[in-house]
């Protein structure tokens, strides 16, 4: 039976591709995607879904290869992750748009307009069209769970990979939706040799490049990949106008509220573009008899890029519509009244205040603080590379001088050390990167190091964790199998691998002097310093930060070195010279502040426990 | 029947378990509801805010399509922290009512003297229940006792029973004055 749920966007993804028969899900974790496996892993448990295999990788190409080949076998598959990790998925992602599928394959790709928690704006639709695989672009978290049994019956029927690409607004947007009760699908899973398919060489794969354009040719001549949604209401209303509006993704759904809350809903023909690639011929037939067309999508121009048959199109490329940035709906609000009703603009739309915002910090008691400080306390003249993860707001502590993509703290740190020098005397690389994303990214990068015998620091922050996106688990703590991040370090051929307790602050500061020793004294090469830190907000890690109640002495100075450098939310300056107020509400308890102080101005009192944290 | 609340604060005060709560009440009473999230870097500390948009789904015209609240419509901004205002009061429609937690931090609260703002300090009760990190729910039994919310309190105790939290319904207690 039928129940009503109030479901995240991603939740309710996970909830299709399940009521689907899914039954191989992968993914790595990344905002805005990573509830969907979370979401997944949990349903299994609770519901003994014992047909599904579904994992956390160690990247989104091991990810989407692993899905790939349950495809392969005939069942249903997904592969879920954030927009730059379709970057790294991108391989085997061009070369599977020819081999193609034979169990249905949906590619979750989650964009981030905005960015919000991204290194790109980039928009994965271009990227489906660039491998000439179908995309779909869901405008609510319901028609996002109603669109994957359809995915997944587009994928069998072509044998090709369909992509769903929701955007931040869907993937963490609430709604309440219908879910169904899970099937078993009935799929027994058998892999069907055909090496000319399957290892195609090139000759063949001129061949299946063949194969591939038919396939994309035959989708551009459905007509059920967009909706005209107000056809009724327009033509009830008689003259139909000359002006109309194409929109995809949750654009579309601020655009319909916009319009019908202004009273223009009966009056402009309003198109819903479900597949914005092979974009509909039906669609451009409909759009040859408007003077104008407005494309609001997002977040680069795919749509209105593929409109043209001579319509006048208005949107990104001809400056309608901003070229960057999530396109929020006081935005479409104001283009659509420039456009459509200049007389009763400008209307007062609010505009927010310019406050000083609270920018993101590491929490309170987390131990990548205490190795920022001591990493610019150690090597104050240093350049340092980081990564991606939590630790990247080690920036604000003045620790983070590069973040790229993933894995890129450790090849950059080879660049930097073979280049930079002052006066005659190499400049101090240190570079910071976290255990999930070492996993990631970092090994290759690190392999390398060793073999050019690159010099500089590389410090592994390991909070044993995917802590950014959730806490989701890495291989050194999957249960039975813990892979050793030391031992890794060691089997890459590293010879100074040193292990540290992030609280202990300093014993991290003789330790850097004993790297920087190695690498830049001597020049002996790569010095691997692994600092382990529970994560403060990982509830599951039986090994907890200290607990200890702090206050503040009538030795503070007011230096502001305690709130600024070192960078604490629970201590609140009150400006210089005035003594620095502990909130104990935000206080974890970890101390380290006590040795971050060099006037005694922090102190500790006794035990936190009773704080009942 | 329609309501937009926006629930603003800073990474780790609740704002995303309050919208929980609240979107699971809308669904108690039979309401439709979008609502809209902060996840990830900006949950680390930073300024985080949630939409909550509940309406009839039998009524005609009074539809939501989205999960954004548009600058000047909100109803009603719920406010975990003095500091948590500013960024988002453009967001509230003419009239609109805030309700504000007082900071933990004595004299570090900005001085507004509208008439639509009411604090409540949600602190103490939490604190006397043992739990500090309860303030949010606390407010927001606060705010439901008072009226400005679609549902009741014991529409929000309703969904705390069913949760797997047994202080839950303590907290949204704490907050009736």
């Amino acid at each position: 039976m039928a129940e009503r749920k109030v479901l995240l966007g991603n939740e309710a993804i996970a909830y299709g591709l399940i009521e689907a028969g899914c039954s191989v899900a992968a993914s790595y974790p990344g905002t805005p995607a990573s509830e969907i496996l979370d979401t997944i892993l949990k349903l299994k448990t609770r519901e003994h879904l014992e047909h599904i295999h579904a994992a956390w990788s160690i990247n989104e190409k091991v990810a989407f290869e692993i899905a790939l080949a349950a495809s392969y076998a005939g069942v249903r598959s997904a592969v879920m992750m954030k927009q730059v990790g379709l970057n790294v998925a991108s391989d085997p992602m061009m070369s599977s748009a020819y081999t193609g599928t034979k169990g249905g394959f949906v590619i979750i790709s989650a964009d981030d307009p905005g960015p919000h928690s991204s290194q790109t704006e980039q928009d994965s639709r271009f990227f489906a069209m660039f491998a000439k695989i179908p995309v779909f672009d869901p405008s609510s978290p319901k028609e996002a769970k109603e669109i994957i049994p359809r995915a997944f019956e587009l994928s069998e029927q072509l044998e090709i990979p369909v992509m769903l690409r929701p955007t931040t607004r869907i993937c963490h947007a609430r709604q309440d939706v219908t879910v169904k009760p899970f099937k078993i699908p009935e799929v027994k899973p058998s892999f069907e040799k055909n090496p000319p398919r399957w290892a195609a060489t090139p000759k063949f794969r001129l061949h299946l490049h063949r194969l591939l354009n038919n396939k994309i040719r035959a989708l551009a001549k459905e007509n059920q990949t967009f909706r005209f949604l107000n056809r009724d209401e327009v033509l009830d209303n008689g003259k139909v106008s000359k002006r109309c509006i194409v929109s995809s993704g949750i654009t579309a759904s601020y655009a319909r509220e916009i319009l019908e809350s202004i009273g223009l809903w009966h009056r402009i023909p309003f198109f819903q573009v479900i597949m914005p690639y092979p974009l509909s011929k039906k669609l451009l037939e409909e759009l040859a008899s408007f003077d104008e067309v407005m494309v609001f999508e997002e977040t680069y121009p795919v749509i209105e890029l593929q409109i043209r048959n001579g319509v006048k199109v208005l949107g990104r490329e001809t400056g309608h519509v901003p070229q960057e940035g999530e396109l929020l709906p006081e935005k479409i609000e104001k283009i659509i009244t420039d456009w459509l009703q200049p007389e009763v603009y400008p209307k007062n739309i609010p505009t927010p205040q310019e406050v000083p915002q609270r920018r993101p910090t590491l929490c309170p008691g987390c131990g990548h603080r205490s190795v920022f400080f001591a990493i610019r306390k150690c090597f104050p003249k240093g350049v340092y590379p980081s990564d991606i993860g939590c630790y990247t707001l080690g920036i604000n502590l003045g620790s983070v001088d590069t973040v790229l993509c993933m894995g890129a703290s450790i090849s950059q740190a080879i660049g930097f050390s073979k280049v930079l020098k002052e006066e005659d005397l190499p400049t101090p690389v240190i570079a910071t990167i976290g255990d999930s994303t070492f996993f990631h990214a970092g090994i290759p990068p690190l392999i390398e190091a060793v073999a050019q015998k690159a010099c500089f620091i590389l410090i592994i922050l390991d909070n044993k964790t995917t802590a950014m996106t959730g806490h989701q688990p890495t291989p050194e703590n999957i249960a039975p199998f813990k892979i050793s991040i030391k031992e890794l370090v060691k089997a890459c051929g590293v010879s100074f691998i040193e292990t540290v307790n992030a609280y202990d602050l300093s014993r991290i500061i003789e330790v850097l002097k004993e790297a920087g020793y190695y690498a830049f004294d001597k020049r002996e090469g790569v010095a691997v310093v692994i600092v382990e830190s529970p994560c403060v907000t990982d509830r599951r890690q039986k090994e907890r930060t200290p607990r200890l109640r702090i206050r503040v002495t009538d030795k503070c100075r007011g230096c502001q070195l305690c709130s600024q450098r070192f960078e604490c939310p629970a201590l609140v300056s009150q400006g210089r010279k005035r003594p620095v107020i502990l909130d104990e509400a935000l206080c974890a308890g970890c101390g380290v502040c006590i040795h971050v102080c060099p006037f005694g101005g922090l102190e500790i009192i006794g035990n936190g426990e009773e704080k009942g944290l | 029947m329609k309501q937009q609340i926006v629930i603003s604060g800073f990474g780790g005060q609740g704002v995303v378990f309050l919208t929980k709560l609240v979107t699971e009440a809308a669904l108690l009473k039979n309401l439709s509801v979008f609502a809209s999230e902060t996840h990830g870097m900006a949950q680390r500390g930073g300024n985080v805010v949630s939409y909550i948009k509940i309406y009839d789904p039998l009524s005609n015209t009074h539809k939501f399509w989205s999960p954004l609240i548009r600058p000047g419509n909100a109803d009603l901004l719920i406010s975990l922290h003095p500091e948590a205002i500013p960024p988002y009061l453009h967001l509230l429609k003419e009239g609109g009512i805030i309700i504000c937690n007082e900071s933990t931090v004595k004299g570090n609260s900005p001085n507004y003297t509208k008439e639509n703002i009411i604090f409540f300090n949600a602190n103490t009760p939490a604190l006397r229940l043992g739990n500090h990190r309860m303030a949010n729910v606390v407010l927001l039994g606060f705010a439901a006792s008072r009226g400005y919310l679609f549902c009741s309190l014991e529409d929000l105790i309703s969904v705390a029973k069913g949760s797997e939290n047994p202080g839950l319904i303590e907290a949204l207690g704490a907050g009736v004055q």
